[in-house]
């Protein structure tokens, strides 16, 4: 250590270079349905809608282009080759549905690399049988070693998910030696699930006052904790869907119940009327402990024939 | 030597609470070497290797992709209802593992599609089946009546069907769970998530296939809605949603929700008997 005082007022770098060294560590990532929102390791993003809109699609979108490749046997895949870690709170994953998914992007990917051969040679040739049996067992193998990048638990209660968060380190240490590459991707499935639970827990003591009290403030806290440590050694992407769980004319108070009736009968003006349901809908239930944690808040709306809009608001401005 | 006799004689003249310096030295030395190895993995702890095992108890196994899809393979077959309309849509039939809800207005046929997919999995020998009735609308006669019709146009042979449930219904968790929710506590909603998670625990763990029924309320501007909510949305796997026209023996369904099929798709069926 020495003792220079010079040293200690002179800057560690400018910030020309802290910004360059930064963009080269953590780049920005343009996932397919976000790709209007530059993201980076270190974002807690959350994804609120309704039920039927596309909120698990998108994490599994996502999932894949994290789990594939950069570039196999000559194959631009453009994926980020890490691991992802999902939380399945919800339990309604399928994992049929994520190897719909990856399967249809290697397609996708062999057709547009065969299509530019062929541009490139400027002659139309056909496949043959050898050539089509090479892709398809090309296409296990990669497959297999993508599926494997894609770790996956289930919770079914608040005890479940914290155990399980404070557990995690361990285990990823051991499967990142076994596969060779890092976590990029913590994705939870429904942040909200145990909403009801945990809020009809009365806080009581468990032996004696020393031991924090079960309730839904503590156990947020406690898992915005966990995550916190987790992004101090491994910075990580958090994805996180919510659903909303107040719908748009549903309200505990039986006159507001009939006003909303009343609006109904008197066909007032659409705009003011879906915009209380809105407001009724993406109503804000969860605590404050995580409310202050997420960095990006996207929210999901249903226009009618299930078409979906997406509108994200990055910390007060909004993109659509 | 000298550089390094002079901090262990400042440390004893600053030291004034433990007055052993070698201690303070070694303490300080300790100190320095936790910094110097910068990042620490957690794993190294010595004391949570002894709860690490402990914890696994508490959460669910790890799994990665790869295990899912064997065990998906292995154990979660698709249940056909022996219609085969809604069999075509839902790509071969209720899934095992995944909790299915069926929706409509009195009269759409869900009790009827209840007892026929009961009927046509014993039938076919799949497993047992486990009718939960909750609203009486279940008739032995009318199980009676499309066993006979299905085994008449089976060869007959009595195979030793297993033993082990792989389709659980209940007709109308909707008629349980209505009566507590609404009102100003939320006890009726903590009611249904806590079955919502039973339920699709049990589909997972025991390979089961689950399926319910709701009913239909109005909503705004009089049109119909599912019933239970907005939180229900959430829980089941797959929704689906039967319209029944009157006097006609065809019933609609189109799908409300699916793990991998796009909602909105429809088709119809006809209903036996």
């Amino acid at each position: 250590m020495e003792e220079n005082p010079r040293g200690w007022i002179h800057g560690d770098e400018t910030a020309k270079a802290m910004l360059a060294r930064v963009l080269t560590e953590r780049p920005f990532l343009f996932l397919p349905p976000l790709h209007r929102v530059p993201l980076r390791v270190g974002n807690v993003v959350e994804i609120a809608g309704p039920s039927p809109s596309a909120k698990s699609q998108i994490l599994l979108h996502a999932a894949v282009h994290c789990i594939l490749p950069e570039e196999w046997k000559g194959i631009r895949f453009g994926g980020l080759e890490r691991m992802v870690m999902y939380f399945d709170l919800d339990c309604r994953f399928d994992v049929l549905r994520l190897s719909q998914i990856l399967k249809h992007r290697i397609m996708e990917a062999y057709k547009s690399a065969n299509s530019t051969y062929w541009e490139d040679n400027g002659e139309y040739q056909k496949y043959d049988a050898t050539e089509i049996t090479q892709m398809c067992f090309c296409d296990d193998e990669l497959f297999l070693a993508c599926m494997r990048r894609f770790l996956y638990i289930r919770c079914y209660s608040s005890f479940e998910f914290l155990a399980a968060l404070k557990a995690m380190h361990f285990h990823l240490q051991r499967e990142s030696e076994a596969l060779g590459v890092g976590l990029h991707f913590l994705m939870i499935d429904s942040i909200g699930a145990f909403y009801w639970i945990d809020r009809a827990c009365q806080p009581m003591p468990i032996g004696g006052s020393k031991r924090k009290n079960l309730s839904l403030q503590n156990v947020a806290e406690a898992v915005v904790q966990e995550i916190c440590k987790l992004l101090q050694t491994q910075p990580v992407l958090v994805l996180a869907t919510k659903a909303t769980i107040f719908g748009a004319g549903t309200s505990g108070n039986d006159a507001q119940r009939a006003f909303g009736k009343w609006c109904s009968e008197r066909k007032m003006d659409s705009r003011t009327l879906s915009k209380e349901g809105e407001k009724l809908l993406y109503r804000e239930y969860m605590p404050s402990a995580w409310q202050s944690f997420v960095t990006h808040r996207m929210k999901l709306y249903l226009m009618g024939n299930m078409e979906h809009f997406l509108r994200i608001h990055l910390n007060g401005c909004s993109l659509h | 030597m000298a550089e390094f006799n002079e901090p262990r004689s400042k440390a004893t003249a600053s030291v004034s609470s433990s007055g052993n310096p070698t201690s303070f030295l070694s303490r300080a030395s300790k100190c320095a070497k936790t910094l110097e190895e910068g990042n620490r993995s957690l794993s190294d702890d010595a004391g949570f290797a002894q709860v690490q095992p402990m914890m696994e108890d508490w959460h669910q196994p790890w799994l990665n992709g790869v295990e899912l899809l064997e065990d998906s393979n292995r154990n979660k077959h698709f249940l056909p209802t022996g219609y085969e309309g809604i069999d075509v849509l839902l790509g071969g039939g209720l899934c095992e593992g995944q909790l299915t809800e069926i929706v409509g207005s009195s009269s759409s046929g869900k009790t009827q599609v209840c007892l026929y997919s009961a009927a046509h999995v014993a039938d076919k020998h799949f497993g047992v089946v486990m009718f939960l009735d909750t609203c009486n609308s279940f008739s032995p006669k009318r199980i009676a009546c499309m066993v006979d019709q299905l085994s008449s146009s089976f060869s007959g042979e009595v195979t030793s069907g297993h033993t082990k449930i792989c389709l659980l219904i209940i007709d109308s968790i909707s008629s349980l769970l209505t009566p507590v929710l609404g009102g100003k506590g939320s006890e009726g909603r903590l009611l249904m998530v806590s079955a919502g998670i039973i339920l699709k625990k049990l589909a997972n763990e025991h390979n089961v296939s689950v399926l319910v029924t709701n009913h239909m309320v109005g909503g705004e501007g009089g049109i119909l809605k599912p019933a239970l909510g907005e939180s229900w949305k959430s829980i089941p796997h797959v929704r689906l949603q039967l319209t029944h026209d009157q006097g006609s023996n065809i019933c609609n369904v189109s799908i409300l929700k699916h793990t991998f099929m796009a909602s909105g798709r429809t088709t119809k069926f006809v209903i036996h008997g």
